[in-house]
């Protein structure tokens, strides 16, 4: 899957989760840039990327990942069928 | 970092070592520092400082947070899979966190940071000091002290004769000794009429009937909460001042029994025979309650009761 459409994929999940059509999210975007972006809100988007890609992500990769750019790197790996450490 | 003025080196030395390490940490942190009042602030600084002089620097405080908070999201994320739990029974957590030395001191200290970095503690313990103020009697009695902040609390203001603790974990009331001895200058030995006990809480016995029991983030920690209940309910005076939490589907490692609703913790009360006569309500930011319960999101409840 291209980056560009998986960004599209995961902004859905964003607008769904923040309920919020007006988010539009980059690869450098962060809990930073959203106001309701907390721990529990990080928890319910990191569920539903897993669901959305069928994936798991490892509790590092939820705890370490700084922006949605490291979030794509996550599923652009295991998408390629890399195998968490 | 708003309402955190430039001498309070220690806490400014927490902060920034937290915040190098976790993205959300470090947002969450700037957000409720900023809620702190100046009080707050100052026994915030206060407290890192006090377990600085036991040898925990404020960058090692930094990693127990850290330590604490990736516990909890593990088991959020456990919990948002399963709606359950990870743990039922009192003998799976005893080993892995009562009597694990090493946890118990990470988690008390952790806790007690979280009395003023986590909104939902921090709301709970203003609750409990709104109230705590206007209790009197001869007798005081805490059921796991923990980390020593809310008996301490209760010490400070002299309503009572004498304050007993009771813990099941041995690090637990070390810990909370040394709290109290240090908050109230004592050198060898606990005030005079404080006493600690390592016990469980329905081996305890005592010939007093209590005018305050507190039994803070107690009742998820055990398999029979209303027995706990019942116990208290029986070592209480007849309009006595009985403060209790209890969570609402806020996993934690050590939490084993999982409260659904408010409706399910008020019956538990009610059926305990104690009487309601306040209580607070934590929601997560932007949440109503109905959000909160259908998505199964953290609620924390305090209630103060009476016999």
């Amino acid at each position: 899957m291209e980056r560009e459409m998986m960004l599209k994929k995961v902004n859905d999940i964003f607008i769904e989760v923040f309920n919020d059509d007006s988010i539009s999210i980059s690869e450098e975007t962060s809990a930073m840039d959203i106001e309701d972006w907390d721990s529990l809100t990080h928890i319910t988007l990191i569920g539903n990327v897993e669901k959305k890609f069928g994936i798991i992500f490892t509790l590092d990769e939820v705890l370490d990942m700084r922006n949605v750019g490291e979030m794509l790197d996550v599923i652009e790996m295991r998408l390629k069928g890399v195998i968490a450490k | 970092m708003k309402s955190m003025s430039e001498n309070r080196i220690f806490s400014k030395r927490l902060i920034i070592s937290i915040s190098q390490h976790n993205m959300l940490q470090a947002k969450n942190i700037a957000t409720q520092v900023a809620l702190l009042d100046e009080k707050e602030c100052a026994e915030l600084e206060e407290l890192i400082a006090y377990y600085d002089s036991e040898g925990i620097t404020p960058e090692q405080q930094a990693e127990m947070y850290l330590r604490f908070c990736r516990t909890t999201m593990e088991e959020q994320i456990y919990f948002s899979k399963t709606q359950k739990y990870r743990y039922n029974s009192f003998e799976q957590v005893e080993n892995l966190v009562y009597k694990n030395e090493e946890y118990m001191r990470m988690y008390m200290i952790a806790l007690a940071l979280t009395l003023y970095l986590w909104k939902s503690n921090r709301e709970i313990f203003r609750f409990y000091r709104s109230q705590i103020c206007n209790a009197k009697g001869n007798y005081f009695l805490e059921v796991g002290p923990g980390h020593g902040r809310y008996i301490s609390e209760a010490v400070r203001y002299r309503n009572f004769k004498e304050y007993t603790g009771v813990d099941v974990s041995q690090t637990s009331i070390e810990v909370c000794r040394r709290h109290l001895m240090a908050k109230f200058d004592c050198i060898e030995n606990l005030p005079e009429n404080c006493f600690l006990k390592c016990m469980n809480f329905f081996n305890f016995d005592s010939t007093n009937k209590f005018d305050c029991i507190v039994m803070g983030e107690l009742l998820e920690h055990v398999e029979r909460p209303e027995l706990f209940l019942k116990k208290a309910f029986d070592l209480a005076t007849v309009g006595a001042f009985v403060f209790i939490t209890i969570p609402i589907n806020a996993p934690e490692l050590d939490h084993i029994y999982l409260f659904e609703d408010i409706k399910q913790v008020e019956e538990l009360i009610v059926n305990s025979s104690f009487k309601i006569k306040n209580k607070t309500v934590v929601l997560p930011d932007s949440m109503t309650l109905e959000k909160a319960l259908s998505r199964k999101a953290p609620i924390n409840t305090a209630y103060v009761l009476t016999k």
